[in-house]
């Protein structure tokens, strides 16, 4: 023990005292900034990435959107065409023996029992009038889409816009504003909708009025929410004592600010559009015959569950997709843009 | 004290600042107050937390419009000045703030170089982007931060560098009069005083002229020239700063200058603490001025108080 003490003080003693020399702190280096710099969406979409469920959905999302889309150029046949020498006809995928895609149907070839040319199949079958379910399908997945597109467009310019001001303005305007929203909120769907058949004919004109008139109320509210926050944050004060207008404090604070808020709900909002359309279409008040929506097809289908059980398929694999794939997306990139909100 | 050599920047007169007026939930957040700030002075403006120092600074830069009273800038009313016009826009421009948490004070989706430039763009003061840059550039070193850092994020700065960053928003404007609203309070000690003699080194370079609010005492007495004291949203004493510490005459002053720790623990052990009771100096219904009791020294006192103040003061400083 007493040894090792003398060692060290040996070994201290020995050094020279110019080994030592005072460190330099330089202060440009000391306030240097290593890492590069990330944005806060760059930040946000590497979160996205890490999200596996988020990326498949958003990849099934562009899928489904690409073929419904290019079926305005190209489709399998003309989905409102009908034939009836084919109707009723299951799915054949060529000369595949793949079960349930082999054009056999309770135990029957419908294909050779109808007497069907060879070379002639349809890929997700056709239905009663013989038109092709395949063509239906995506025309129906492409009303869907574009209803998608109506909501996200009524959230974006009604919503957030109605949002902003009445969070903004405050006082006597807020209040007022907030019972426009109860009123509106108050009036179902549905009733909305069944109003608008008795001035417009059924179909999406009626459908996107609706959501026009209502859809983007829960936006307005989450972002009056978030605007009232907002406002009063130091920096919005400091653009205010810096002359900033209430418009340009809107543009460069608010919204950029408010851009989760935003991307997040409108990513709920559009399942639940699409929904209602093909709720809306199934119950024969929506999209009228014979043009094809989910809705409509699986109400056709219906009728016919027991004994063409492939019509109810693909059609309900569809919206099942559209539907997961929109909520985990939205999921993800809650998550992504909110950290602090997730779970 | 020859008040009328000195150029009154900013007249306080009878300012009131009241909240949901008529409603339940009123609140008399500043009850009356008036005090002058001198061209080139540093006025420390101290308190308890909920005693009206922040609304004061708010409404005297119109982020609140003053119930009544008014509020004069180099002469001009400013509570008549219309949202919009011009003249409120060069208002805009003379009177600047900094804020007091340096981590709400930024936009986080803002890079630092568009944080600082926004009132060049506001007011128009550069022509060119390279012009623009420029000033940012030269704001930055003035703040002491690495120019380079231009093209950053809020997020990516300490507390400290970030209360830089709103210095620098504040002086890009060439403001005569910045109210600085507790800048110190949320930054740990070693950097409180970082940057408390940056705003003294402005201060003394550009000519400003400071309402520095804060409830850290030290701070406040090493910073002002003269310190005002609020309580309940009104000012209870005025006077220049080491008078207001050596001397203190109004009960709550002296009651806040007995709360301070000392440092040194034989002292700390002996230091008495003086209640205050609010009902005696302010809470009965007397009717009670800011009375100057001593050349340059006001307190909160009605007239039958006041030749009491005035005893206590001359005795004090018979003391001397």
């Amino acid at each position: 023990m007493a040894d090792a003490k003398n060692q060290s003080a040996t070994a201290m003693a020995s050094l020279p005292k110019d080994a030592f020399e005072p460190a330099q702190v330089d202060k440009t280096e000391k306030e240097r900034i290593a890492a590069p710099a990330l944005t806060f969406t760059q930040d946000a979409m590497r979160r996205l990435r890490q999200n596996k469920a988020a990326i498949i959905s958003f990849w099934i999302l562009v899928v489904i959107a690409v073929l419904a889309f290019g079926s305005f150029f190209w489709s399998p046949a003309d989905p409102n065409h009908q034939n009836l020498t084919y109707s009723y006809l299951p799915p054949k995928w060529g000369n595949l023996n793949i079960p349930g895609l082999n054009g056999w149907n309770n135990g029957v070839d419908v294909y050779k029992a109808n007497g069907i040319k060879d070379g002639v199949y349809f890929l997700l079958g056709t239905d009663g009038f013989g038109r092709d379910m395949l063509s239906r399908l995506l025309a129906g997945t492409r009303v869907s889409l574009i209803i998608a597109i109506v909501a996200t467009f009524f959230d974006l310019s009604i919503g957030v816009v109605y949002g902003i001001i009445s969070g903004w303005r405050g006082g006597r305007t807020d209040i007022v504003m907030q019972r426009v929203i109860e009123i509106i909120s108050s009036v179902p769907n549905l009733v909305v909708v069944i109003l608008m058949l008795l001035v417009f004919k059924p179909g999406l004109t009626s459908i996107i009025l609706a959501i026009a008139l209502s859809g983007w109320v829960t936006m307005a509210r989450l972002v009056r929410a978030q605007t009232l926050q907002l406002k009063d944050q130091e920096y919005v004060l400091a653009a205010r004592t810096l002359g900033e207008s209430s418009v340009k404090i809107a543009l460069k604070h608010l919204v950029p600010n408010l851009s989760s808020t935003i991307i997040i709900q409108t990513m709920f909002t559009i399942p639940s559009a699409i929904f209602f359309e093909a709720f809306l279409s199934y119950i024969g008040i929506g999209i009228p015959s014979p043009q094809a929506s989910l809705g409509t097809l699986l109400s056709d289908a219906q009728q016919n569950l027991q004994t063409q059980p492939y019509m109810l398929v693909f059609p309900a694999i569809v919206i099942v997709l559209l539907m997961l794939a929109f909520n985990l997306l939205g999921d993800g990139l809650r998550d992504a843009f909110d950290p602090r909100s997730s779970h | 004290m020859s008040e009328d050599t000195r150029e009154k920047l900013v007249e306080v007169r009878d300012l009131v600042q009241t909240f949901n007026a008529g409603k339940k939930d009123e609140v008399r957040a500043i009850q009356d107050i008036s005090f002058d700030i001198y061209r080139g002075e540093t006025l420390g403006l101290v308190g308890e937390s909920g005693s009206g120092k922040t609304t004061t600074g708010r409404s005297i830069i119109r982020l609140y419009d003053p119930t009544s009273g008014t509020v004069k800038f180099e002469g001009q009313d400013i509570a008549k000045l219309k949202n919009g016009s011009k003249a409120m826009h060069q208002f805009r421009r003379q009177m600047q703030m900094i804020f007091q948490d340096p981590y709400a004070s930024l936009n986080p989706r803002m890079k630092v170089k568009d944080i600082i430039a926004e009132g060049l763009d506001i007011h128009h003061l550069v022509k060119s982007e390279k012009e623009r840059d420029d000033r940012v550039a030269a704001l930055l070193e003035e703040v002491g931060l690495n120019p380079d850092h231009a093209t950053r994020y809020p997020h990516e700065f300490s507390g400290g560098q970030r209360q830089r960053i709103g210095i620098a928003r504040a002086l890009a404007v060439e403001p005569e009069f910045i109210i600085a609203d507790e800048p110190i309070s949320a930054l740990d000690v070693s950097i409180q005083a970082q940057v408390v003699n940056l705003m003294k080194d402005i201060q003394d370079k550009n000519g400003l002229t400071y309402l520095f609010i804060a409830h850290d005492l030290s701070m406040v007495k090493y910073i002002s020239d003269r310190i005002a004291v609020m309580h309940n949203g009104r000012l209870v004493e005025l006077a220049s700063s080491d008078e207001v510490y050596t001397h203190p005459l109004h009960p709550y002053t002296q009651s806040l200058l007995s709360a301070i720790p000392e440092p040194d623990p034989d002292t700390e052990r002996r230091r008495v603490l003086v209640p205050y009771d609010a009902s005696q100096a302010e809470g009965d219904d007397k009717a009670r001025s800011m009375t100057e009791v001593f050349p340059g020294h006001f307190i909160y006192a009605a007239t039958d108080e006041v030749a009491g103040y005035q005893h206590a003061a001359q005795a004090a400083h018979a003391n001397d």
